[in-house]
């Protein structure tokens, strides 16, 4: 399935419109009798898509909106303060020796993009239904598109941690060179995870419920507003093999200097993010090719 | 012998009835059944669809295309056109067989897919350019020409949801009709915009077609328009491919299979397009005739043509109108109407009534004249709507083409008003 929209082809149907000479490379469609893999030459094909999508998202969303990207940083400072207020001064819980305050925002930073690209991957067929019952382009752009948007957020985001840092004159780690492992982390296992519900998703409304769910607990099983030493020694490596789980120490090591994760356990989470990507999107693909007939 | 642009071999297309009756299940039982088995769904859509669950939309469709062809797909409602032309531009898979296409596809399938209400015409330009699979440089290239075409350039920087609809419509054609893809895919979308839009869409698809020497697939039920425009065509009969050929030859198949229906209170009332109203009274045969009683289809300019109609109460109303339609085989405008005043009365249910009206010397040009019988109150709501489901009313002439000034490629009008050179000399 390679779409004839390279930029040779363009350029010379511009340039020779009357020419129909038959392409080299023609588009077959036939069932897809495998699983078939992710076509990254296509997807490439259908970068400046991918540009404008996300560039829609990002548009569209703070259209009309007084504050307008101010929401990027509104949502995380509320959750924040919230927490620092509840768990911080009321509970006092054990904060890893820094202020409670970029304790828990540090952690929902990249927790926040993790829930974001699992409700993209679940939400991938079913949000652009009226997109993809009407016209072809590869199915998983629009995921892709989402998650990287909520990059873009991300890194506004580290904009207040910065001033965060400066302020409680704490000093990142060489952990830094980590971040861009830590978010392929949180972005495989995200979608892969959700891609496995996209399916589900479509014909049953209810696991749409049912992923904001399991995403409200996963968020309680990782150490982001409470410190992993409340857990006690034994089940610690069990604890720690959630894939998100090097990702929030991981960020909280690199940017504030706590205790770092093994390199076991971030080899481990790694694997486990990939296969969770590799699943969630043979479900994807398998359910791809028929959900059209559903929508 | 040039080698085909298009290559369909075997394509057949099945759909799962059976899964799709499930759906209206009640919310509750889904529930109970996902949490029964939550990967049950997932395992039947791995197993194929037994027999008795089959619906097949398509099967052992085989053609090839050349290119520079334009291919007409016409057959009713149902019989597989759509099916066809969304397995060809890829939005959804065949169950067997394959297709090759050699060269880039678009399709005018719907326009305006992916346009965001809240972003500008401009932004929209190029989302839905890109969605169409233009590349960015392309669509500046084009920028200027799309918005010409348009006619909104006004309303650039405004965002799309607070066009007006023939606003909307006007940018989406424009801009999936500079994709100029090699081969295009046309679902009737001419149907949409004002007149003058419609007829700008109409010679666009038409230089697409002849002078850009382009591959179209074009799939109508206006069989003027396909005889102006396509010199082959292919007729869908339930799935199959029940005829391909020169266009006239496959029109009077077409045309032989719609005879045959009979229209009855029950015919297509759940197709809003061909059936409508609120069905208080209801049609129960309609059929043309010629002077001599004799059921007819094909008139001469002149002729008188009459239309039988038997029509059934369902519901009492205090009184009935009917209205017959002629519209124009091209850009489907009222080219004439016919409002008759049946009874004053009420009449109660299960009252059959029958009324005849007449035509007489039929002066409009030769052309195929799609019709619509109407019957309602005179406050003009509808009881019954019968829209192009009868043969269209076809007019044709002994007189040669000069004489009477009809070219079908351009819309010269619908009535023949003799003229008479009064004086020609030099001023």
């Amino acid at each position: 399935m390679k779409p004839q929209i390279s930029i040779q082809g363009i350029s010379s149907a511009a340039e020779l419109p009357k020419e129909n000479t038959p392409s080299a490379r023609p588009i077959v469609i036939e069932p897809r009798s495998s699983w078939a893999p992710l076509d990254l030459s296509e997807l490439w094909e259908y970068r400046d898509l991918l540009y404008f999508l996300i560039w829609r998202d990002l548009k569209a969303r703070y259209r009309q909106t007084a504050l307008g990207p101010f929401w990027i940083v509104l949502q995380p400072i509320i959750s924040m303060a919230l927490y620092t207020i509840l768990f911080g001064y009321i509970a006092k819980l054990p904060s890893d020796g820094i202020p409670y305050s970029v304790f828990s925002y540090v952690g929902l930073m990249p927790w926040g993009f993790f829930a974001s690209s699992l409700t993209n991957g679940s939400s991938s067929l079913l949000g652009s239904k009226d997109l993809i019952s009407k016209i072809y382009f590869p199915r998983f752009l629009n995921p892709l598109a989402k998650t990287i948007g909520s990059l873009i957020d991300l890194s506004i985001e580290f904009i207040i941690l910065v001033l965060l840092l400066i302020y409680y004159r704490l000093q990142p780690t060489w952990g830094l060179a980590l971040i861009p492992l830590f978010l392929f982390i949180a972005a495989t296992t995200g979608l892969g995870f959700g891609m496995l519900f996209s399916g589900l998703v479509v014909k049953y409304r209810d696991f749409g419920n049912l992923v904001g769910y399991i995403s409200r607990t996963w968020m309680y099983t990782l150490p982001i507003v409470y410190s992993v030493t409340l857990i006690p020694e034994q089940w610690r490596f069990i604890y720690s093999l959630n894939p998100m789980f090097s990702v929030i120490v991981g960020f909280r090591w690199a940017l504030t200097g706590t205790e770092p994760p093994s390199p076991l356990i971030i080899a481990l989470n790694t694997v486990a993010g990939l296969l969770l990507f590799i699943c969630g999107m043979f479900v994807f693909k398998r359910v791809e090719r028929d959900i059209v007939d559903l929508l | 012998m040039t080698k085909p642009i298009i290559q369909v071999e075997h394509l057949s297309k099945r759909y799962r009835i059976g899964a799709r009756a499930k759906q209206v299940d009640s919310i509750r039982d889904t529930v109970a059944n996902s949490l029964r088995s939550p990967f049950r769904y997932l395992a039947e859509m791995l197993r194929p669809p037994t027999e008795e669950e089959t619906l097949w939309a398509l099967r052992d469709i085989s053609f090839n295309v050349v290119p520079g062809e334009v291919i007409g797909l016409i057959g009713r409602n149902g019989a597989g056109k759509s099916t066809l032309l969304k397995i060809l531009s890829r939005i959804t898979q065949p169950a067997q067989g394959r297709a090759v296409l050699h060269g880039r596809m678009g399709s005018l399938l719907e326009v305006g897919t992916g346009f965001h209400p809240d972003l500008t015409g401009r932004e929209n330009i190029y989302l839905n350019g890109t969605i169409l699979g233009m590349r960015k440089t392309e669509i500046d290239r084009k920028f200027d020409e799309i918005v010409a075409f348009s006619d909104v350039s006004r309303f650039l920087d405004t965002p799309v949801k607070r066009y007006s609809s023939g606003m909307y419509v006007r940018l989406a054609f424009a801009v999936a009709a500079h994709l100029e893809p090699e081969i295009l895919l046309v679902d009737e979308v001419l149907a949409v915009g004002d007149l003058a839009f419609q007829r700008k869409c109409l010679g666009k698809m038409e230089s697409l077609a002849g002078e850009d020497g382009r591959t179209v697939i074009f799939v109508s039920h206006n069989m003027q328009s396909i005889r102006a425009l396509c010199p082959r065509s292919l007729f869908l009969r339930e799935g199959r491919l029940q005829m391909d050929g020169p266009t006239s030859e496959v029109q009077a198949a077409y045309y032989a299979e719609i005879r045959r229906q009979e229209i009855t209170a029950e015919t297509a009332v759940n197709d809003p397009r061909h059936r409508r109203g609120s069905g208080a009274v209801r049609y129960t045969s309609i059929q043309m005739q010629n002077t001599q009683n004799d059921i007819s289809y094909d008139f001469m300019m002149g002729d008188t043509v009459r239309f039988v109609l038997d029509y059934q109460v369902f519901e009492p109303v205090d009184e009935l109108y009917c209205s017959i339609v002629f519209r124009s085989g091209k850009t489907a405008e009222v080219v004439t109407s016919a409002l008759n005043l049946l009874t004053k009365k009420p009449l109660k249910p299960g009252y059959k009534g029958q009324c005849i009206v007449e035509f007489a010397n039929l002066n409009i040009r030769p052309g195929d004249y799609p019709l619509q019988f109407w019957l309602g109150n005179h406050l003009a709501q509808a009881y019954d709507v019968v829209e192009e489901l009868t043969l269209p009313l076809i007019v044709s002439t002994d007189q040669a083409f000069e004489q009477v000034g009809f070219n079908p490629s351009y819309p010269v009008g619908y009535y023949n008003i003799s003229s008479l050179l009064v004086s020609n000399t030099a001023s």
